[in-house]
């Protein structure tokens, strides 16, 4: 899925069209193409820049990245995709992100994943700052109804609204965090788990990471996230929790059978491997 | 001087599909195998993890999990009065290499033949008279029908998992199936993949004119499947990296993802690797083969002796060895007489593209292998030939197999070949083009064939196999005809524009085509006119069989790989089950 990788003119307000095959239980296919590293800096754009809004029947922009089909086109017959569009608007997520969303200034999203989203290792709280905002739109939606339960997460995304949850999940897409490296780990099991990410396992029938997560583990937008530099004891948490059948956000089951693979030393070495790589948007 | 190992009961020669059949069920039934593989090993992890098998210059442009022509090639000419010449690149067809063969690079595309299409011969003959059939064509029936050769497709297709739509369960239509499909005994083991746009509008236009679109029954995983052996095979990603590449996720089904680990943890069995056999050995009576001969990746020579020789390399190798070895009577095209080499057929393919308006979004990179919407209104007999000079025909497809940067760039007709026009064509028109397929039928004709070059020969002193072929006026008049119907559905696609691409009437083995090479050690019911028995067992050489797409009296309109998968249990359940009890001809003659 290399197409794409177009920087959007500046924009203020992230068109992001999401397509998204909905076929029985199965949303696979999510097709969206989006800005793959947004505008630099965790702060806005200027609130002039041009408008990209695809409406029916009307093109997008010549600068914009292809986007979906008119969806009046589209034949609702066997298993055809339905597509949806998706919009968020940076500013107004900074807006959610800073507190004033609907869950109010105990909901915001900075207290754990910070302002420019760099996330928290202390309390494993994620980073988000680059991670494609179809991807981390889909997150909030599943805190939400229950595919992905978590305590904290779970009500917060319950109280935001539909437009509040695009939007900042368009503003974290748009951050840019440093990067802090944590200290060198142990090299041989660096190389254990590197090869787990790069070339798989053949034993326990596990293919390598890296061919959905990109090169690297840098992500393949729209819906599939960046590992790299990503916080350790939250991925490890998270291979813990497909394992478990806690998170299904996966409509294939492709993690959880991952997860169930890799005993629980394989998975620390991997989340350790891409842990100390650097992520993209630092 | 050969050295001579100590004997087996059975040898394999090539490890693809039906060398893994082989070798796992030979095994299991108590017999010790050897399999022996000119190529090397590789398998999912590590050989096919991306982003390295995502190397489309290596794999796609440069072969790279082909057969090597500068080691190994045949010669062809398009007429018996012409000089053939070596194949120095390859092009039309890419014959694959190494463990698992074209099964580890296919695209997955897992087709029943249609049962009309197994008594080709006497259907034609008996609905449309004995005359229908024009006098150059060769074809006749396989010597298996349908019913018999159905729990063997069914089996092969839950060994791979395959994903579909039943239109014709035990004798009831099924709806948004294939209603022209032969009775199925059960239901496709896997659902069809998520239908991709192209697709989608495909199967829109197709219904609108009365036909009778249903979704490509695909080898690529549409959700985790565990197959009857317990081989676990994982969702597709709809990467687009099928067709010349191996699969990363354990999603496209391979000899080596679903059937050769059963082989290989089976003791009975053993593989060696680069292990070029030469020949078949026979003993003095020339009615018994008693083993191979090959030479290892060092050059050295040894001789296997086995009490059964199954050949399981690709089907144009398998004729070759039929000849090198002389066993049985080399066809000759003056007088039609002798069978090996006998009924060379292809494909006959054609396309048109669709390209729409930049506000229509195809997405070609989300795609598979076997990701397509078909119609089958106008394969085999499904359509009525009686108006009509010409017998079989062919599916139209609209496939999503991938929009791979280096050899994905349609543009519309009249684009310049280079230069900034073409790249401003390209660009603009990625995303925005739908590509139909016509999968047609290939008819055997007297003077297409198979035999040994007079003039060259390879790195083992053996003569190249040498291919006589062009297209028969019958097959050009059926690919005509479907590519019409192609370009009638494709302009009901709703684009701008149509672009027809019809196949030269003359055959080139330059531009790629498909590697559906087929006939050369046919199937029969008359040794005259058949290489093989209905078992596929050498009517001269009775502990020899032979395997593959060689077996095809003629090619139907459907891709290969299902019905020589089904062959080769429906083979090896009768070499299991009565030539094991009383070693033997399986049929009389």
């Amino acid at each position: 899925m290399s197409a794409g990788r177009i920087r959007p003119p500046g924009g203020a307000l992230l068109l992001i069209v999401a397509v998204i095959a909905l076929a029985g239980a199965a949303a696979l296919a999510v097709i969206a193409q989006m800005p793959s590293r947004p505008a630099p800096g965790a702060t806005l754009q200027p609130a002039n820049a041009p408008l990209a809004r695809a409406e029916a029947g009307r093109p997008a922009p010549a600068t914009a990245i292809p986007t979906t089909a008119n969806p009046e086109v589209i034949p609702e017959i066997g298993a055809a995709p339905l597509f949806v569009a998706f919009e968020g608007d940076p500013r107004a997520g900074q807006r959610a992100v800073m507190g004033a969303a609907s869950g109010g200034p105990d909901a915001a999203c900075f207290k754990c994943h910070g302002v420019a989203g760099e996330g928290d290792s202390v309390g494993a709280f994620p980073r988000l700052a680059g991670q494609p905002a179809y991807y981390l739109y889909r997150q909030l939606t599943s805190f939400a109804d229950g595919r992905r339960p978590h305590d904290i997460m779970s009500p917060i995304a319950a109280q935001m609204t539909e437009q509040e949850r695009r939007d900042a999940a368009a503003y974290y897409a748009a951050a840019r965090a440093p990067f802090r490296p944590l200290p060198p780990g142990d090299p041989k099991l660096l190389q254990l788990g590197g090869r787990i990410a790069i070339a798989g396992s053949q034993a326990r029938g596990v293919q390598a990471c890296v061919g959905c997560h990109g090169p690297d583990g840098l992500g393949v937008p729209p819906d599939t996230p960046y590992l790299a530099g990503q916080d350790a004891a939250y991925m490890e948490a998270q291979l813990q929790r497909w394992s478990e059948g806690r998170r299904d956000t996966d409509p294939l089951g492709v993690m959880a059978d991952i997860a169930r693979r890799l005993s629980p030393q394989e998975r620390q070495w991997v989340v350790r491997y891409f842990a100390a790589l650097p992520p993209p948007a630092s | 001087m050969a050295k001579k190992l100590k004997p087996v009961d059975a040898v394999l020669v090539g490890m693809g599909w039906t060398g893994a059949i082989f070798a796992k069920e030979l095994a299991e039934a108590g017999l010790r195998v050897v399999g022996l593989e000119r190529g090397r090993m590789h398998e999912t992890i590590p050989d096919w993890q991306s982003p390295a098998m995502h190397d489309e210059l290596k794999y796609a442009v440069r072969w790279g999990m082909m057969v090597d022509v500068s080691k190994e090639t045949l010669t062809f000419r398009n007429h018996s009065d012409q000089t053939a010449l070596p194949m120095r690149q390859l092009g039309s067809f890419l014959p694959g290499t190494d463990v698992g063969g074209a099964g580890v690079h296919w695209n997955g595309q897992t087709y029943r033949f249609l049962p009309s299409d197994f008594t080709l011969r006497s259907h034609y003959s008996k609905k449309y008279g004995r005359d229908f059939i024009a006098p150059d064509l060769t074809v006749q029936d396989w010597g298996v029908t349908y019913p018999e050769l159905e729990p063997f497709y069914d089996h092969f297709e839950r060994v791979c998992g395959v994903g579909g739509r039943a239109g014709n369960l035990k004798g009831q239509r099924m709806p948004g199936g294939n209603p022209f499909e032969g009775p199925r005994s059960r239901e496709y083991p896997n659902p069809p993949m998520i239908q991709a746009h192209a697709g989608a509008l495909f199967e829109k236009a197709a219904a609108s004119l009365g036909l009778h679109p249903f979704p490509e029954p695909s080898s690529n995983m549409s959700r985790a499947y565990t197959n009857p052996f317990g081989a676990q095979l994982k969702p597709c990603m709809y990467c687009g990296f099928c067709e010349r590449f191996g699969c990363e996720h354990f999603a496209k089904a391979s000899p080596q993802v679903c059937v050769l680990p059963l082989a290989m943890r089976n003791p009975n069995f053993e593989l060696r690797t680069g292990a070029h056999v030469n020949r078949v050995l026979l003993d003095a009576s020339g009615r018994r083969a008693t083993g191979v001969l090959y030479v290892d990746g060092q050059g050295r020579e040894f001789e296997q002796p086995a009490d059964i020789v199954v050949l399981c390399a690709y089907g144009l190798w398998n004729v070759h060895l039929l000849l090198v070895s002389g066993i049985g009577t080399p066809y000759d095209p003056a007088t039609g007489q002798g069978v090996v080499g006998r009924n060379y057929a292809y494909q006959t393919t054609s396309s048109v593209k669709v390209f729409y308006p930049p506000d229509v979004n195809i997405n070609p990179f989300m795609g598979a292998g076997a990701l397509g919407t078909v119609i089958d209104d106008f394969n085999g007999d499904n359509f009525d030939h009686g108006p009509l000079d010409f017998i079989g025909g062919g599916y139209i497809a609209a496939h999503t197999t991938g929009g791979r940067p280096i050899m994905y760039h349609p543009v519309p007709p009249g684009t310049p070949r280079w230069g900034s026009a073409w790249k401003r064509a390209v660009a603009d028109n990625y995303n925005h083009v739908a590509s139909i397929d016509c999968h047609g039928s290939s008819m055997s004709r007297r003077q297409n064939y198979l035999s040994l070059d007079p003039t060259y020969k390879d790195a083992h002193g053996r003569p190249l196999l040498r291919l006589t072929f062009d297209f028969p006026e019958n097959d050009r008049r059926m690919s005509r005809h479907l590519t019409d119907q192609a370009e009638r559905i494709a302009k009901a696609m709703g684009g701008r524009l149509t672009d027809r691409s019809d196949r030269s009437d003359t055959y080139s083995i330059v531009p790629y085509q498909t590697t559906h090479n087929t006939g050369g050690a046919i199937m029969g019911t008359d040794p005259r006119t058949s290489a093989v028995n209905r078992y596929l067992q050498s009517w001269d050489v009775p502990n020899l069989f032979v395997q593959g797409a060689c077996a095809f009296p003629q090619n139907a309109g459907y891709n290969p790989t299902d019905t020589v998968g089904a062959l080769a249990y429906w083979s090896v359940k009768a070499l299991i089950e009565r030539y094991l009890k009383r070693p033997g001809p399986l049929v009389q003659t």
